[in-house]
């Protein structure tokens, strides 16, 4: 019976799999709260609330329109983008571009920064001969081992009021750094970002420069070439895919961050928020902006997703090098 | 959409040459320009162009500058080799100009070009200059508005630059000098100018600073330091530098002497003078001592100097943003809330024996609630641990007819499973943020890995399906914990029951009961469609009775059967018995639908439905490194187990598990770490009401809400002493893989 070849038995075999059955299951589980979200971002207020996204074939009921409306969930045309419009405008207390840009002005800087200076790093704990260049490197992987938070609360007392050491004994404090009124800023956010992106960055770049091969790199030296223009001319352009890898992941990793802005950019403008402070404000007051919150999360989670469909590759490199990162 | 296995299991091969990345670099470039072109053209729409103008060039700014700075000291030692005095000519001045302007910065040192000047004589007879502005407005009897702004403390004021400027003529010259050929130049000048900056400090210095120093003091200890390090470096065998060490010690010697020895404030103008002139002078000698430099010499220098320069900038962020932080943390948490007193251990203990990090009351059933012996889920979960013992107890009876355990998949499982369910009973009758950290680091880390497992598995049997499978279940990844969160809770929600379900669960459990109370009163749902699902799952169940009693007659096995059928079996029971779904009868009679508030109602059950929100995004990377790893195992080693006749899932049980063990453990470890420290899905899903606060939100509860920073620091500890172990572990096998 089971090794028939007739339709019935066909399909038979095909209801039977229950293996596939279980992982198709998976899939569809994994799949509808996003679906939801995406089809639901389009949908007027008024239908969100009383019916689930499944029924989004009964907004066909009513004249299409493209482009923003001028009075919201009107009740007998149907426009797509309504809740986008309101989410993406600026006098909307959800003002999602604006932290979009926010996001922007502290997700690209806490991308470059950190490479460039962990991959200095990498390269002299790799290729440059010095004293105690192991025990500096282990201690600075070590490091890896410290939480967000045990460091958040001195780090956000320093951005708002610099550093001061009142030397021992004497009445005298000493401005070791002074109070630039980062708090409240994007750039707390990023010099956060990157001193805790510090010590995976040079330990993965490390462990990628230090396994291209010696020769190469003394047969360079012999040529006369000193440390600055090997590791310009010839590490840095073959570390590139391990770079981009980390790229990647640190990207997506300050774009998503939630806690650092949260603790940092507290006592700023709405205006510095990013999207995910913008989108938990948004959760926080449940009700008014309901309908809103889909749009506003897709539009938070669309660079991403982005990146996440069109470099893949690289993310996923970027996800197994990053399984470290603390 | 590209596979995800496939291409992390031929990782390695192209990440060699790094040509790869520019191969469909143009497409890439193509999306990423019309997304900038999109943005500015979105942005000039709500009025926004100007601040992301402003924000990109603050951007290339900061990142310029940081470049030329690294590029500019790389050329400085560049120059080292090729021309000695001009490096420690731009050394000098470079350092001249930082020394100087720290000076002024901390404003140490008055205007070093006074707008008014009075002279003064001091008891001592000796003529000075008054430069302090509020002196001099004190002393003119006018309070200049333009001098007491300075006097307040504006960064940029009169006499701001004039100090860097001279410092980096002066370090320059210096500098150069050091470099000369001239054995005599090159002693000479940098002491002249050593005594001459010394003189400039000690003149300007305001009177605040000023050391009531002796001579003497400065002498002597200029002398044991300098006779120290002399010392030290001789024992170690540097004799060759034995004097440069020398000097170095007595400089620094003087410094403390003369600065750090007497009290400051008190002091006149000559004993300033001589407490500066006389530390800068030893400092010029030192760098002045004829000392030849050989190629050799010049290539250690070489080393260290770009050591410093390639390291100098991590260093900085390390220990600024990472060690003197969680320093301060450690330090704070022996404080009181406002740290200002010592209170040794005492936040420790408040945390750890409050209601809110542990609490035991459900555990002895003081709550009134259930206790540990009266939850079923212990019963179930000694149960399973039982079932197991007694199936691996059978195995053996039926296949050797010896009395003894032998453990197969379906003993473990049924027993994994146990442990599993007898450890929920146990974090449901321990509450408090502590337990609740920890419920959710096994919870999620198991859930995530076992369902990651699962997924990898079967998915490789989906066929050209695998990647469009994988890439659905991968991609929450992308998405942030508050996206994460926002979407889960719009599917939690429940509605009035008088309309709709908008979110999935809420609607199937509605449905669910409609349809166990179908063809009652108050119910929309057939009669007979409750017959008809009765019928689908009888005929299931006598299907899966069929199978498990074929593989019982040949031997074979079926335990995935058995799951099917227990899972099958229960539904129809409970569909039979109409107590299926959601749902609740009236006085009436009638029945009415009813939902599941999963966030707030259930507890301490709603914390499961948070969990979930992080199994949903971490299963897919779990998926992802196993499936990498289940593909690198050597095809061989399967054809052989089959050729034993092992079924498939002995394949996997014996051969694939052992095999991909270690990165089990990587993926594990991984989940263990990101749980720990879980905060955006809890506070942006419950805020930590509902019993649902783990420790990351108390910690910012107890910063920022109660303002209590010795316990706020406590609990960071307590997430540095759970989550330290793991990663040292982690990192210490990957460092041990590299090599």
């Amino acid at each position: 019976m089971k090794n028939g070849n007739s339709l019935i038995d066909r399909i038979y075999r095909k209801l039977s799999n229950v293996p596939m059955w279980a992982m198709w299951g998976i899939v569809v589980v994994w799949t509808i709260p996003s679906l939801s979200l995406f089809i639901n971002s389009f949908r007027s207020r008024t239908r969100q609330r009383t019916s689930g996204f499944w029924e989004f074939a009964a907004d066909a009921d009513r004249d299409y329109k493209l482009g923003c409306p001028e009075a919201y969930d009107a009740p007998d045309i149907f426009h797509l983008i309504e809740n986008y419009c309101v989410v993406l405008s600026n006098d909307q207390a959800s003002g999602m571009l604006t932290s979009v840009i926010s996001s922007l002005a502290i997700a690209v800087p806490s991308t470059i920064i950190p490479i460039a200076i962990a991959s200095f790093a990498a390269y002299a704990f790799a290729w440059i001969d010095f004293k105690g260049r192991k025990p500096l490197f282990i201690t600075t992987v070590a490091l890896l081992s410290i939480p967000l938070q045990v460091a958040l609360i001195p780090l956000l007392r320093m951005y708002l009021g610099g550093a001061h050491w009142t030397v021992w004994g004497t009445d005298r404090t000493l401005t070791l750094v002074p109070d630039f009124d980062l708090a409240g800023g994007p750039w707390a956010v990023v010099l956060t970002h990157t001193g805790f992106a510090m010590p995976f960055a040079i330990f993965l770049l490390h462990n990628y420069m230090a396994s291209l091969p010696g020769e190469l790199i003394e047969s360079a030296r012999v040529d006369g070439a000193d440390h600055f223009s090997t590791f310009m001319r010839l590490v840095l352009p073959l570390s590139v895919p391990a770079i981009a890898a980390f790229a990647i992941f640190q990207f997506l990793w300050t774009w998503n961050d939630y806690l650092i802005a949260v603790v940092m950019l507290n006592s700023g403008t709405p205006e510095v928020f990013p999207t995910t402070q913008r989108i938990a404000n948004l959760a926080g007051d449940f009700g008014e902006t309901e309908h809103l919150l889909t749009a506003g999360a897709f539009v938070q989670a669309f660079v991403p997703l982005v990146v996440f469909f069109s470099l893949q590759r690289y993310f996923v490199r970027g996800l197994l090098a990053g399984s470290v990162k603390g | 959409m590209t596979a995800v296995a496939e291409e992390s299991a031929t990782d390695e091969n192209d990440d060699g040459g790094g040509r790869r990345f520019s191969l469909d670099g143009g497409v890439r470039g193509l999306v990423l320009t019309s997304l900038l072109l999109l943005l500015i053209y979105a942005s000039a729409q709500i009025g926004q162009l100007g601040r992301l103008y402003s924000i990109s060039w603050k951007i290339v700014a900061v990142v310029g500058v940081s470049a030329a700075v690294f590029v500019g000291a790389n050329f400085l030692v560049s120059q080292a080799r090729r021309d000695w005095s001009l490096y420690r000519a731009l050394a000098g001045g470079i350092l001249g100009g930082i020394g100087f302007g720290a000076l002024r910065g901390n404003r140490s040192v008055g205007t070093l070009v006074a707008d008014s000047e009075f002279l003064l004589t001091d008891d001592e007879g000796v003529t000075f200059v008054v430069d302090n502005p509020e002196l001099v407005a004190i002393l003119e009897g006018v309070a200049d508005p333009e001098l007491l702004e300075y006097a307040t403390g504006s960064f940029l004021s009169i006499g701001t630059f004039e100090w860097p400027i001279l410092g980096i003529v002066l370090g320059l010259i210096a500098g150069y000098a050091t470099g000369h050929a001239n054995r005599i130049v090159r002693l000479a000048v940098p002491t002249g100018i050593g005594l001459l900056s010394g003189w400039l400090i000690g003149a300007n210095l305001q009177f605040a600073n000023r050391p009531d120093a002796s001579i003497l003091t400065i002498i002597i200890s200029a002398i044991v330091l300098g006779g120290l390090l002399a010392g030290v470096s001789y024992l170690f065998g540097k004799r060759d530098v034995l004097v440069e060490r020398a000097l170095l010690g007595a400089a620094v010697g003087a410094v403390i002497g003369g600065w750090f020895v007497p009290d400051l404030g008190t002091g006149s103008s000559t004993t300033t003078i001589i407490a500066a002139v006389i530390p800068l002078a030893l400092l010029g000698l030192r760098f002045g001592w004829p000392h030849d430099r050989d190629a050799n010499g010049l290539a250690a220098f070489d080393r260290r100097a770009r050591a410093v320069i390639f390291l100098a900038p991590a260093l900085t962020f390390l220990s600024i943003n990472l060690v003197v932080p969680a320093i301060r943390t450690i330090i704070t948490s022996f404080l009181d809330r406002d740290s200002e007193e010592f209170v040794g251990l005492d936040n420790y203990e408040e945390l750890v024996t409050s209601e809110r990090f542990l609490d035991w009351r459900s555990w002895s059933g003081d709550d009134g609630t259930w206790n540990i012996f009266t939850s079923q889920l212990t019963w179930v979960g000694g149960f399973l641990i039982v079932a197991g013992i007694g199936i691996a107890y059978s195995i053996n009876w039926t296949r050797n007819r010896t009395r003894g355990l032998e453990h197969s998949p379906t003993s473990r499982g049924t027993m994994l499973v146990g442990v599993f369910v007898l450890a929920f009973a146990f974090f449901s009758v321990i509450r408090g943020t502590f337990s609740n950290t920890i419920w959710w680091m096994f919870t999620v880390t198991i859930g995530a890995t076992a369902l990651g497992l699962a997924m990898a598995v079967l998915s490789q049997r989906a066929g050209r399906w695998e990647n469009v499978a994988k890439s659905l279940v991968f991609m929450p990844m992308a998405i942030s914990m508050v996206g994460a969160s926002v979407i889960w809770r719009l599917q939690y929600a429940p509605k009035n029951i008088s309309g709709e379900q908008t979110g999935a669960p809420n609607a199937a459990w509605v449905a669910l009961g409609k349809l166990s109370q179908a063809g009652l009163d108050g119910n929309t749902y057939p009669a007979w469609s409750r017959w008809l699902v009765l019928l689908v799952l009888g005929a299931i169940l006598a299907r899966l009775g069929f199978s498990i009693y074929n593989a019982w007659k040949n031997n074979g096995s079926f335990a995935g059967a058995s799951v099917m059928l227990i899972v099958v079996g229960y539904l129809f029971v409970e569909l039979l018995r109409r107590s299926l779904g959601g749902f609740e009868i009236l006085d009436d009679g009638s029945s009415q639908a009813q939902t599941v508030a999963f966030r707030e109602a259930v507890q301490p059950f709603n914390n499961v439905y948070l969990m979930f929100i992080l199994i949903w995004i971490q299963t897919g990377f779990a998926m992802v490194i196993l499936s990498a790893a289940i593909k690198a195992v050597p095809e061989e080693l399967l054809e052989a187990a089959r050729i034993d006749g092992a079924s498939e899932s002995e394949q996997f049980f014996n051969v694939t598990l052992p095999q991909i063990l270690p990165t089990v453990g990587v993926v594990l470890t991984t989940i263990l770490v990101a749980v720990a420290k879980v905060f955006d899905i809890v506070r942006v899903s419950t805020g930590g009401n509902f019993g649902t606060n783990v420790l990351a939100t108390d910690f910012i509860d107890e910063s920022f809400q109660f303002l209590n920073r010795g316990v706020g620091s406590a609990i960071a500890i307590m997430i540095l002493v759970i989550v330290a172990p793991v990663l040292v572990f982690n990192v210490y096998n990957m460092q041990r893989a590299e090599s």
